[in-house]
């Protein structure tokens, strides 16, 4: 009885920003003898193979040969003796799927005669798409409480080094903050940065 | 005799060449006075100048056996690129065949054979020599400028100011000596004017130098394919030097073959059972030729595959039954295979067991309801060259019925 | 069945610009580090991005990449360069010509040809992002 692989679903794609293209899709486990060939059809060019051959349910496409911005249809075709099975086409903007490295807190410093206020020096990830504004989220908290408070703020700006000031802060107190990072447009975050601290400066009594 | 009235033999037909690549000069001349059957044994004496014919920069003797008519050839290597100034170069001969003379008077000078390339550089204002010099690191080159530039000229070595020496009110030299291996893209020299406007450069491609391969062995997982490994040193391949290449020779069969990589290379072992290699490793860019020998017998470098399939059965208490197989080494060989019992990080119990393919060992005395960790690992009974990689399998022992 | 070739949408291309402006800067950056006194001939003249007179992709490439297709094998640090080759790949109108590029044959002649094309490919993207990205955005 003729056994044709199952169906391939469930297509799901990420980019790694200048590192690679990673799509995977189900069913996980697979007999092992089916291949798959994943067919990458580029909206300005004709089709390009991406992976071919391979009994993983997944792929990836190193950078440079996937960049920013560009709109793939991808196209999974899982192929044992018995024949020939095609997953339905996806289409994938790739600005929408790009996940970016998480940025890095230089310091966190208050600033002289400047009460509930901690200025964050933090900045932009080097692997981050120039041509997208980052849309940011820094979370903080005072050292002994377990509960976060967020503040979002987006910044077209590309140079490396960036601050942001966070008020309303109480005095004398120090803070853990921590930020992460998407490009506009896209569903995935960063991971969050590497945790700082910070205190805000000491205020005369009344 | 005849020949003593035309001892006096000169050289004629002086002709110089310049090979660039090389900056060397290449002459030849003949001696046309030799009658036709004589053979005389001459030396030649030669002189070189540069820039003018008094100032004399090298002179050498060169002894060879002449025959009539015959085309002479010699050539001189310049530590200073040809094309930089005019060199002279004229040359003298005298018998030095006992036979004949006791004494050796020298043959009066050719002419000065004018060597000149100052004509033929084209437009520019400033050319430097040697263009893309490859060399070694450690060793040192001399390079020149010829300016048609008013301007006062400032070189530079990858960014350091260089201070040369004047030959000639257009031409100045810089001898570089002990070089470092920068990047492979060469190190640039380059001269700019007072201004800081560049006007012309060279590339100095200086390349680590080709080190004797270390380390070099073989051996073989199954007597069909040989796996020879080496540390090759130093990667002295260059933008104008991309090869290091590496070759096996094999004397007892005469055979060879280039290997891709720059520290592996198999080689297919022969139907005809060869049992005994003689290898040189030959390492090659193109400066330097090194090599390394080896040479062994093929059973003596078995280094088997590790075991497989490898399973536990039969579990009780206090023992359990493990099997395993082993990768077949040519036609009916037989493997020592060890096998290893750990317990919390301790080897416990240890035995070796003679398998041809299928191996099966009883551990006892095992302790009830124990997790253990037991190794099995193989080697060539005939001779002993390497142990396989282990192979491992977890074992829990079953918990003791109440007695 | 295979899509028909589309050209890319006008609202990835103030995008491409901006990736192949900030790239065009880092390949220049990396390469006048690491060529110490090489600097730029004015003989060797490279295209700017030319404006294709078929809508809407008004902005065509093939000249520009035909050279950077040619420095490729030159250069050390080839994945700068691959990157701006796709970037270019998607601003290029498939009907025109392949043009021959001649490169120096001497070392250092072939350095400045090289860096030529840099300096000129990045002098040429900050035009065309000012011309084609308002200020504000």
């Amino acid at each position: 009885l003729a056994a044709l692989p199952h169906k391939p679903e469930n297509i799901s794609c990420i980019f790694y920003y200048k590192h690679n293209l990673t799509c995977t899709w189900s069913p996980t486990t697979e007999a092992k003898d089916t291949w798959y060939t994943v067919k990458r059809i580029l909206c300005h060019e004709k089709e390009r193979d991406m992976c071919t051959n391979k009994t993983e349910t997944s792929c990836f496409i190193r950078y440079p040969n996937v960049t920013n911005p560009d709109d793939y249809t991808i196209e999974v075709e899982a192929k044992n003796a018995d024949g020939i099975v095609k997953s339905d086409r996806t289409h994938w903007c790739l600005d929408s799927i790009v996940k970016i490295e998480p940025p890095k807190i230089d310091f966190v410093k208050p600033v002289l005669g400047v009460k509930q206020m901690v200025q964050v020096q933090w900045e932009r990830p080097k692997l981050a798409p120039v041509s997208s504004t980052l849309i940011c989220t820094l979370r903080f908290k005072t050292v002994n409480n377990a509960e976060w408070k967020e503040v979002n703020f987006s910044t077209e700006d590309i140079h490396l080094k960036q601050v942001y000031n966070l008020t309303d802060l109480q005095a004398f107190t120090e803070y853990v903050i921590a930020l992460r990072c998407m490009a506009e447009g896209s569903q995935f975050w960063s991971d969050w940065s590497q945790e700082k601290m910070g205190t805000t400066e000491e205020q005369a009594p009344f | 005799s005849a020949l003593s009235e035309t001892l006096l033999l000169a050289p004629e037909s002086l002709k110089v060449s310049i090979d660039y690549k090389r900056q060397c000069l290449n002459l030849q001349w003949s001696i046309h006075s030799l009658l036709y059957h004589q053979k005389v044994r001459m030396i030649f004496q030669i002189e070189i100048s540069r820039i003018e014919t008094s100032n004399v920069v090298w002179v050498g003797n060169y002894s060879t056996t002449v025959k009539s008519n015959q085309v002479l050839h010699w050539s001189w290597e310049s530590e200073l690129p040809l094309e930089c100034v005019t060199h002279f170069v004229r040359i003298r001969s005298a018998v030095d065949d006992a036979e004949f003379l006791e004494s050796m008077p020298w043959s009066t000078w050719s002419a000065w054979e004018k060597v000149d390339v100052q004509d033929s550089l084209g437009p520019g204002q400033l050319f430097i020599y040697p263009q893309d010099k490859l060399m070694e690191e450690g060793s040192s080159v001399t390079i020149c400028y010829i300016s048609r530039s008013e301007s006062k000229i400032n070189c530079y070595l990858h960014g350091l100011r260089i201070h040369g020496e004047q030959l000639t009110p257009n031409v100045s030299t810089f001898t570089l000596r002990s070089l470092p291996f920068i990047k492979k893209t060469g190190t640039n020299f380059y001269c700019n004017t007072e201004h800081d406007k560049l006007l012309n450069g060279t590339v100095l491609y200086v390349s680590k130098v080709l080190e004797e391969p270390k380390n070099f062995s073989c051996e073989t997982q199954d007597l069909k394919t040989l796996n020879c490994t080496w540390d090759h040193g130093h990667d002295t391949r260059l933008d104008i030097q991309p090869f290091q290449r590496y070759t096996l020779f094999e004397s007892f069969s005469q055979e060879k073959k280039d290997c891709e990589k720059l520290n592996w290379c198999t080689w297919q072992v022969r139907q005809d059972s060869q049992e005994m290699y003689n290898f040189t490793l030959v390492a090659e860019n193109y400066l330097r030729k090194r090599s390394v020998n080896l040479d062994f017998t093929l059973t003596h470098r078995v280094h088997p595959m590790s075991p497989f399939n490898f399973f536990h059965k039969n579990v009780n208490s206090t023992s359990a039954v493990v099997t395993w197989q082993v990768h077949p080494i040519g036609r009916s060989h037989t493997l020592l295979c060890q096998v290893e019992l750990h317990h919390d990080g301790h080897v416990i119990q240890q035995k070796n067991v003679s398998v041809k393919l299928n191996g099966e060992y009883l551990i006892s005395e095992m302790q009830p309801h124990t997790y253990y960790l037991v190794r099995v690992r193989c080697a060539y009974s005939d001779h002993f060259w390497k142990w396989s990689e282990w192979t491992d399998q977890e074992v829990t022992t079953l918990e003791a019925a109440p007695s | 069945s295979t899509l028909p070739i589309q050209p890319t949408p006008s609202r990835h291309l103030q995008s491409i610009i901006k990736e192949l402006q900030y790239t065009a800067k880092t390949v220049l950056e990396n390469y006048q580090k690491e060529e110490k006194g090489v600097t730029e001939r004015s003989s060797y003249r490279l295209p700017c991005l030319t404006s294709d007179p078929k809508p809407p992709n008004s902005l065509n490439s093939s000249a520009i990449l035909t050279y950077f297709q040619t420095i490729r094998p030159l250069s050390q640090n080839q994945t700068l360069i691959d990157e701006i080759i796709r970037q270019l790949e998607k601003l290029c109108s498939q009907d025109l010509p392949k043009m021959e590029v001649s490169v120096p044959e001497r070392s250092f002649e072939r350095k400045r040809f090289i860096f030529t094309i840099l300096k000129q490919f990045s002098n040429c993207m900050d035009q065309v992002v000012g011309l084609w990205i308002p200020k504000s955005s």
